[in-house]
């Protein structure tokens, strides 16, 4: 037994002592403690220890302490509760996850928009009916209220590039009418991107607005069909006749744009403008029929076929009663059924409607080729100022085979083979034959331009097709107009029937002696003439809106394009019953925005029109790049033409 | 909890008693013989069940013991008072989360173990213990002779007074073991330990609280011996 065993077994006794001293050890450990002093000392020690723990007795607790306990109780129920899910820290986290991913879901939007800017603003331009190139246009208005998206379109680096880039530019003629118009247009609220109060269709975002093109400005005061679209650089937006009707045939594809969308804004327009019914109605079988297709939620709105300009703006417009449709047609309105307003409606409907069912049942291919989000920003456009779904549509080969059909529906089918869009402006009715084979679609589209007098247009998202009468612009409607050296060039960069325009004499402010040049009509052989111009029954404009040399070199303009027209369909020459426009319906025609400086420069003033055509087609080569097809093709029907501005400053 | 009643309501029994100068052990017969009937666990899920009388006889039951322990753990009556209160507070509160895994004076003893120690933490050192002449007094009116009775509860005091001077795990297994006679495995159950590491505290606790206590011892032999 040593020391250390010998203390094991002290513990252990005492671990065994039931209450006062240990009782006994091992006898060794007794030995042990014989022989050791230390070991012997220890334990009586811990014996010591253990009697003295084992002494004390239980204390009672006071007696105060049940009172004191019950008054705590009471007053800890009484207190309230602290709530540890009133604290104002615990919202901390949930604000902080909240506005983390707020923050995110900015930042991606931000980007994705920044990232897509064009394509929206190509679905604008789509959705605007006729799909008027971004540079024609007049300065953005501002989002609808209470749409969220146009105002970050608007914001988008595309949008603001654009701007940058018109703000630069020296205005051209229609840039000071439309500018000086814009503001007080872009300060009403609801007019462009609104429907009308009885309309079912609730205002939108800038994709579903009605058209806007060619002239925002007056969109708000006259019908949205009153400013016919001008392609980007269009060297006639001056030149318009006062009182020619601009049928926009949109062959898209059904329910590319909401068909209430479609009709309503007209009829808001038209009870804004307050113009009063014309006095006959006259509508091409295309505006017929789109209008009969305009549905019941429409409300056709009378179209304003006065003069354009800010004299649209100074005349307080009568109220239309009833509303006709003349002008504006798509293709793609629904096929509502509307009894025809005049008996020439009838007799020139049964053609539109045939086209108008046509493209309604076509497949949607042609949206899916103008797929906004597929579609190129502008920033990538060719240097021809064709995007590349257009460029691509253009090239597909095409087989056609027509033989006299209407333009309509030869247009119909193209739209439908190559998946193009193809914005018609004017009348386009006279027929087309193609012969059979195997051709790119901007051939076809060519010989189609040039059998029905048209000018090809190239857009964002698809190609304008406009008639050759719409290239007549009025005269003396550069009111307003801003001097400069594009003011009055009207039929600059390849104008046809270009003509001088912006005369201090006339009606706008604008222009100088060089504005005042004429331009001489060079009327193309083929051009045709509004036949309301020369429809039977129909009166001369009046005096009062027209001045006289202008008018006169017009009139000779117009006389000879309907001569021709009316050799090539003379069918559909005689419009009986329609009369001439009134002075305020010169008013109301839309001045549409001028070419820009940098266009209206590239065009010496005093340089001949070209032949329209032979017009160079500033895209042809980026089109015929990769086709293997005889060069004459391009060279016979060189109607494709864009506007020069973009390319050339692109091309810079 | 929600049934829960006022406390007065449920202290009826004790609110009469509250008159008493402090709580007799007859006072504690009384209601120890009222619910001696019902064990821990019914009173305790008598007092879930909204009944307040079963906290009451819970309280009166215990209270002796749960001071004794704070009192044998922080050495100081008040201290003792208080965290008595406070085990009292958080029994109350908690009871309702009580699930019979253990006995409910084996839950109650941890609850005041635990909350003696948190006193201990915050208490400034060097305020170990004091022994008051009130503890002096109510141990002396129990004794017949007032001689004896005084000196026995000097030496408890001074017991007290030296297991106070030990470190707090010390001090635990020392009250737990003999002052509240704990087994091994009760104390187990209340100070969380396993039973090596009960029986390691406890030994080094004894031999620490033996070297003090015939440290005292020798210092008064040495002062008898001056005097």
């Amino acid at each position: 037994m040593n020391c250390r065993r010998a203390a094991d077994c002290m513990d252990a006794a005492l671990d065994l002592a039931a209450g006062g001293a240990p009782a006994h050890l091992d006898p060794q450990v007794e030995a042990h403690f014989h022989a050791c002093t230390a070991c012997r000392r220890q334990w009586q020690v811990l014996v010591a220890a253990e009697t003295a723990l084992r002494a004390p007795r239980p204390v009672p607790a006071p007696a105060d302490m049940l009172a004191e306990f019950q008054r705590r109780v009471r007053l800890e129920e009484a207190a309230p509760k602290a709530d540890p899910g009133s604290s104002p820290w615990r919202w901390l986290w949930p604000t902080g996850a909240v506005a983390g991913a707020a923050l995110a879901g900015f930042l991606v939007l931000n980007t994705q928009m920044a990232l897509l800017p064009p394509a929206r603003e190509v679905a604008r331009t789509m959705s605007a009916g006729t799909a008027a190139p971004p540079a024609s246009r007049a300065p953005e208005t501002p989002p609808a209220p209470g749409g969220g998206r146009p105002a970050l379109d608007a914001v988008t680096p595309p949008s603001l590039e654009r701007r940058h880039s018109e703000a630069t530019t020296a205005p051209a003629p229609g840039d000071g009418l439309a500018s000086s118009s814009a503001p007080t247009a872009d300060s009403a609220p609801a007019p462009l991107s609104g429907t009308s109060p009885g309309s079912s269709t609730p205002p939108s975002g800038g994709s579903l607005s009605p058209p806007r093109v060619g002239g925002e400005g007056l969109h708000r005061h006259g019908t949205p069909e009153s400013a016919p679209p001008r392609p980007a650089g269009s060297p006639h937006a001056l030149h318009e006749t006062p009182d020619r009707e601009t049928v926009r045939n949109s062959y898209r594809a059904p329910a590319a744009r909401p068909r209430a969308l479609q009709a309503a804004p007209r009829g808001r327009m038209a009870a804004e403008s307050g113009l009063p019914p014309p006095p006959e109605v006259r509508v091409p079988e295309l505006a017929t029929s789109a209008a009969a297709g305009a549905g019941a939620t429409s409300a056709p709105a009378p179209r304003a076929t006065g003069g354009a300009g800010s004299a649209a703006f100074s005349v307080p417009p009568p109220p239309a009663p009833e509303p006709a449709v003349r002008g504006s047609v798509s293709v793609t309105a629904p096929p509502a059924r509307k009894p025809a307003s005049s008996n020439a409606e009838v007799d020139r409907t049964a053609e539109s409607q045939l086209a108008a069912k046509q493209a309604d049942h076509l497949p949607r291919r042609n949206q899916d080729a103008v797929s906004f989000r597929g579609s190129p920003p502008a920033s990538r456009l060719t240097s021809a100022g064709v995007s590349g779904p257009v460029l691509a549509s253009l090239r597909t080969p095409v087989a056609l085979a027509l033989d006299n059909v209407a333009a309509p529906l030869a247009l119909a089918q193209l739209s439908e083979a190559v998946g193009l869009k193809v914005d018609v402006v004017g009348e386009v009715v006279l027929p087309v034959t193609l012969p059979g084979g195997p051709r790119p679609g901007w051939q076809a589209l060519q010989e189609i331009a040039r059998q029905t007098q048209c000018v090809i247009y190239p857009a964002e998202t698809g190609v304008v097709l406009r008639a050759m009468e719409a290239q007549v612009a009025p005269l003396g409607r550069a009111s307003a107009g801003p001097s400069g050296p594009a003011a009055g060039l009207g039929g600059a960069g390849g104008g046809s029937q270009g003509v001088g325009s912006g005369s201090p004499g006339g009606f706008g402010a604008g222009g100088n002696a060089s504005q005042m040049q004429s331009r001489g009509p060079t009327v193309p052989a083929g051009a045709s003439e509004p036949r309301s111009n020369q429809a039977p029954g129909r009166s001369a404009p009046s005096p009062a809106a027209v001045t006289a040399p202008r008018d006169l070199r017009r009139m000779e303009v117009q006389q000879d394009v309907g001569a021709l027209r009316q050799n090539a369909r003379p069918a559909d020459a005689a419009a009986p019953g329609r009369s001439a426009p009134t002075q305020s319906e010169r008013r109301m025609e839309p001045l549409h925005a001028a070419p820009s400086t940098n266009r209206a420069r590239s065009v010496p003033q005093n340089a001949p029109l070209p032949d329209p055509r032979i017009w160079a087609s500033s895209w042809g080569p980026a089109l015929r790049s990769g086709f293997s097809e005889p060069a004459a093709a391009s060279v016979a029907a060189p109607q494709i033409r864009t506007p020069s501005g973009r390319g050339t400053r692109r091309g810079r | 909890m929600s049934a829960r009643a006022p406390w007065g309501q449920g202290l009826g029994l004790l609110g009469r008693r509250k008159t008493t100068e402090a709580t007799s052990a007859s006072d504690v017969a009384t209601v120890a013989a009222s619910g001696r009937a019902d064990s821990d666990l019914e009173l305790i899920q008598a007092f879930q069940r909204g009944d307040a009388r079963g906290f009451d006889t819970l309280y009166v039951r215990h209270l002796d013991y749960v001071y004794n322990v704070c009192l044998g753990v922080l050495g100081n009556p008040d201290d003792a008072r208080d965290a008595a209160q406070e085990t009292f507070l958080r029994v109350y509160r908690k009871a309702d989360k009580f699930q019979a895994r253990a006995a409910f004076s084996t839950w109650l003893y941890r609850v005041a173990v635990n909350t003696c120690v948190e006193q201990l933490r915050r208490r400034p050192k060097g305020a170990e213990f004091s022994l008051e002449d009130e503890n002096v007094r109510e141990i002396a009116d129990d004794g017949p002779d007032v001689g004896t009775a005084l000196e026995q509860a000097a030496d408890e005091a001074e017991i007290r007074r030296v297991v106070a001077e030990l470190p707090p795990d010390y001090r635990l297994v020392l009250v737990l073991r003999y002052f509240q006679g704990l087994s091994y495995e009760q104390m187990v159950e209340v100070l969380g330990y396993n039973l090596g590491q009960v029986k390691v505290k406890l030994h080094r606790a004894r031999r620490a609280f033996a070297r003090r206590w015939d440290e005292r011892a020798r210092i008064l032999r040495q002062a008898e011996g001056i005097g």
